[in-house]
């Protein structure tokens, strides 16, 4: 089993292989919800991290097995950076991220089933970019600061979904993941004296088309 | 233009021409309609130096003076194109090519000073010789000879060229030692002459004050002719009269800067505020108009129309609007026992814009010289009417008539003004409300020059000399005696002051009463006319002052103790300055809030100065450890050492961005913003960072005002700056042009330096540095 889910692993690494399955290219999009972040500070604390936001991608994979298979996908998340405390708010700051992830799915039934209900998890990075404008005093700033800069995260994902051939070589499918990476500390780079900490989840849920053969 | 006199339809006399002598057949004018101007030939006297005057066409205001090579006598008409005048003259026909006069683009080689005062300020603490410049330039842009003079026997005055080809930019020395005696101000008029040019340029008034560390004032320079001065009740403003360029000069009394003017009849001579605060009443002494202007707007409004004469001084109160007129052809239903009265005091109808001369002032015959002056009391209940013959008299808006008349004394001139509804002030005579002399103050410190009221009591200025210091003093209005006088740092214009020769035909109207002394809407300050624009002085200019004590002194950009030569400096202590008050223009004060600071013997310009703190300038010359003082009405503080080191960089703590105050002042240019957490470093950014501390330029900077831009002064030891471990390339250091003791430093941050949230900026100049804890983004 390990062997294969290595192998499985390599595919969705974009290794090429010799052995002849069904492959699978599709877009796909969606709307992605990120709880706060709470940056501390002494006993006060600031709300930040991204706001929810529009998701467009793009993915390959490879059925290998009956049950199991692969995927690369690239992600762009639209996510204004956002900080906040009661009633206080700094201004909008323009970011967005890019997420790269290889993942596993396991499917519950096997392949050529129309329906196909499936489990996925894996990993990669997000490139968290902020783009906005800068300025001091912004408020807020005892807390932390919405930086133009970009930032490497390393990622993990989970998620759940159904593919369905709706038609020969067209494929839909629905699904749901959850993007899991640390707290950034250069895009929202917490005060000194101040705290950011946890993890920082971008639950998205998607619908993706893609052609089969 | 009929003859001298500017009329409209009506016909209604806008402005006649000063001092013509009305000889018809001598001189002439034309108009042109292209440049708006008129040029006018009215000789004052037979045989006398033709000139012509440039003036403009709504008020017959001098622009400038032109030789002639003869007198114009007869028809003058402009050539179609308006770029000649042809004028019948005793010598034939003169052709006067006046496109070459333009204001703009004319080329006629024209002298002209750029300044109209060159002010020169020493005090108890500077008696060093004090260097100013003067511009003399040619308004045709061409380069052409001129001369400078002084009047004879003038010294103390050293003038760095007396000839010379324009443009230049000409050196005047004062020795203030030679004025020091008057502690005052004295004014020397600086003669331009030139046999290049066309025309015939206005002297420049050079302004020497000497005052004495005890006495008190902000002096303001106005230049001009300045004969009134009103204080709006509301609005922060005061509202003066310039006579010789028939303005209203609108001042800002926080800023004590011009906010804005307005163009008057000719020879303006008194102003009044109505009843509702919204208009502005000015006399014109060469209009049969009174010009009318909205306070909110400083648009001129409908003037009011005297027909019978010119109007001087005028005065609002409830119910009743009043004028002293100088009259040419008087209403003949007007007598009194001793015949008909040829110049009456006229009642203005505001809402007709007309003036008429009642038969009679309640029982009193209405015959009021034109020399005479109006005044109401604060509450506007009362007007009080004062002439140079002693005798006074009285209105009462309550019953709407005139109700006393005396002549307490033989002759009056001076103040005059009232101090509440019961007590007024003519020259030294106290009124009361029947008009008789309650009361004579005293006169040791000379003539009065105006009066007031604040805070319960009276306010009453003098002087001895115009040139000399000036006295205020409270008037205590239940004893009816003068206390806490104090000397005020030059005297206060008199009639005899503002009596100066005439040039050209510019008006000239002084009565012999004088009005000098304004309360500010927020009663805060005391704005007096004084000999050279205005004396502002705090409402407890009397306060009782302590000796001054000299704790300390640091920078004046992060507060540390590293000061520099040419740095902005911060002496503490307790009792330095009896009040608060920072500096207005430059160059800057050596004494500012009745206060003076010398390092060295060398007085300190002020930024600012208060009972704990005084920002200064420090020299550029002194090094090593040098004796502080700082002086006061109170008397002389003992010495500190100060240590001034060779270079002391020390950054700006000045910036605010949102409601974070005391940023360091490094900018990034990206974005024009304080570098702060919020706002950091970038690989590639351009950083202007402001400080003090720098030393020496090249070329040197002047001591106590702006830097020069061109050539910029550049620091004659380049400091080098560093942000982590990375040299940053610097672009620019030297002086902000402009400023005073602010240096710039631009640096470029290159690729490799490292983020971090807390990387040292380093400034270092010779041995001594400064650091600054920066937040940097890498990429």
């Amino acid at each position: 089993m390990l062997k294969k889910l290595a192998l499985t692993a390599l595919l969705a690494a974009g290794v090429a292989s010799a052995q002849v399955h069904e492959w699978e290219v599709g877009a796909i999009g969606g709307y992605g919800y990120a709880p706060h972040l709470t940056v501390s500070k002494g006993s006060t604390s600031a709300d930040t991290g991204i706001r929810h936001g529009g998701i467009v991608g793009v993915f390959a994979g490879e059925d290998m097995y009956d049950y199991w298979s692969g995927e690369i996908r690239y992600l762009y998340r639209f996510d204004d950076l956002k900080l906040s405390s009661g009633s206080i708010k700094a201004p909008n700051f323009s970011a967005h991220t890019h997420i790269v992830t290889a993942d596993f799915l396991g499917h519950f039934r096997p392949r050529g089933s129309r329906m196909r209900p499936f489990i996925a998890f894996g990993g990669g990075a997000k490139i968290m970019v902020g783009s906005g404008i800068e300025s001091a005093g912004q408020p807020l700033g005892n807390y932390a600061a919405l930086t133009a800069t970009h930032e490497i995260l390393p990622t993990a994902d989970v998620g759940a979904g159904i593919k369905w051939d709706f038609k020969k070589n067209l494929r839909f499918r629905v699904e749901a993941r959850d993007y899991i990476s640390p707290a950034p500390n250069k895009v929202i780079a917490p005060a000194p004296g101040a705290s950011l900490g946890g993890v920082l989840n971008d639950i998205q849920g998607m619908v993706g088309f893609s052609l089969t053969w | 233009m009929t003859g001298w006199v500017l009329m409209s339809p009506g016909p209604i006399l806008l402005a006649d021409v000063p001092y013509a002598i009305g000889n018809f057949r001598l001189g002439g004018h034309a108009w042109d309609s292209h440049r708006n101007l008129l040029y006018v030939d009215a000789p004052v006297t037979a045989g006398e130096a033709p000139v012509m005057h440039i003036m403009d066409t709504d008020n017959l205001t001098v622009r400038q003076r032109i030789q002639l090579p003869q007198t114009i006598s007869g028809r003058t008409v402009v050539s179609s194109d308006q770029g000649t005048v042809y004028a019948a003259s005793e010598g034939g026909v003169l052709v006067l090519p006046v496109a070459s006069l333009d204001p703009v683009s004319g080329k006629a080689p024209r002298v002209v000073a750029l300044q109209e005062d060159i002010v020169f300020t020493g005090d108890a603490c500077n008696r060093q010789v004090i260097p100013q410049y003067v511009d003399i330039v040619d308004q045709g842009g061409g380069n052409i000879d001129f001369k400078l003079s002084l009047p004879s026997g003038t010294t103390g005055v050293r003038l760095g060229q007396t000839s010379g080809t324009t443009p230049a930019h000409v050196l005047i020395n004062v020795d203030p030692t030679v004025f020091q005696n008057a502690r005052g101000t004295t004014t020397i008029s600086l003669s331009i002459t030139s046999a290049g040019a066309v025309n015939l340029p206005f002297p420049v008034r050079l302004v020497i004050n000497t005052r004495d560390v005890n006495q008190t004032g902000k002096l303001v320079n106005v230049p001009g002719k300045i004969v009134d001065i009103v204080a709006d009740r509301f609005r922060s403003r005061v509202y003066m009269l310039r006579q010789d360029k028939n303005l209203v000069l609108v001042y800002d009394t926080n800023t004590l800067k011009e906010v804005a003017r307005m163009r008057t009849g000719n020879t303006p001579v008194s102003m009044a505020i109505t009843d509702d605060q919204r208009y502005l009443i000015v006399g014109n002494d060469r209009s049969h108009l009174a010009s009318v202007f909205d306070l909110e707007t400083f648009q001129p409004q409908a003037p009011i129309l005297f027909q019978d004469g010119y109007p001087r001084s005028i005065t609002v109160a409830h119910g009743g609007i009043w004028a002293t007129v100088r009259v040419v052809t008087p209403p003949d239903d007007i007598v009194c026992s001793a015949g008909t009265v040829s110049n009456p005091l006229y009642r203005i109808d505001f809402d007709s814009r007309t003036a008429n001369a009642p038969r009679s002032l309640g029982i009193y015959c209405n015959d009021v010289p034109a020399d005479s002056a109006l005044a109401s009391t604060p509450s506007e209940n009362y007007v009080l009417l004062a002439m140079s013959s002693g005798t006074v008299a009285m209105w009462d808006a309550a019953v709407n008539t005139w109700v006393v008349s005396r002549t307490p004394a033989t002759a009056a001139g001076g103040a005059y003004g009232a101090f509440n509804d019961n007590l007024f002030l003519v020259g030294n005579n106290v009124l009361d409300q029947s008009l008789f002399a309650a009361a004579t103050l005293q006169s040791d410190t000379g003539t009065s020059s105006g009066v007031g009221a604040l805070g319960g009591y009276g306010l009453r200025t003098t002087t001895l000399a115009a040139s000399g210091p000036g006295t205020i003093e409270r008037v205590d209005l239940t004893t009816l005696q003068p206390f806490h006088g104090r000397g005020i740092a030059e005297a206060p214009v008199l009639s005899t002051s503002l009596n100066t020769p005439a040039i050209g035909q510019i008006g000239e109207t002084i009565l012999p009463f004088t009005r000098s002394l304004a309360v500010t809407a927020d009663q805060q300050s005391i704005i007096l006319l004084t000999q050279s624009g205005l004396t502002v002085l705090a409402s407890n200019f009397d306060a009782s002052t302590t000796i001054p004590t000299v704790t300390g002194i640091v920078n004046g950009a992060d507060g540390g103790p590293g000061i520099a030569p040419g740095g902005i400096a911060l002496v503490q202590g307790f009792g330095l300055a009896p009040r608060s008050e920072s500096s207005v223009g430059l160059p800057l004060p050596s004494t500012l809030g009745d206060a003076c600071v010398t390092v060295g013997n060398i007085a300190l310009p002020l930024f600012r100065v208060s009972a704990t703190e005084i920002l200064a300038q420090l020299p550029f010359s002194l090094t090593g450890d040098v004796p502080l003082v700082v002086r006061n009405p109170a008397g002389v503080s003992n010495p500190f050492t100060a240590h001034i080191q060779s270079f002391a960089p020390a950054i700006f703590r000045s910036g605010q961005a949102g409601d974070q105050t005391g940023l360091a002042t490094v900018i990034r240019q990206k974005n024009a913003d304080f570098v702060d957490f919020t706002n950091p470093i970038h690989p590639e950014d351009v950083l202007s960072i402001y400080l003090t501390g720098l030393s020496q330029t090249s070329p040197a900077a002047p001591f106590g005002d702006g830097a020069p831009s061109d050539p910029l002064a550049i620091t004659s030891t380049t400091p080098t700056v560093t942000l982590g471990s990375s040299n940053l390339p610097v672009m620019f250091s030297g002086l902000v042009p402009g400023e005073v003791g602010v240096y710039i430093i631009n640096v470029f941050v290159p690729h490799g330096v490292a983020g971090a949230s807390q990387t040292p900026l380093t400034i270092k100049q010779g041995d001594f540095s400064t650091t600054l804890q920066v937040r940097v983004v890498n990429p």
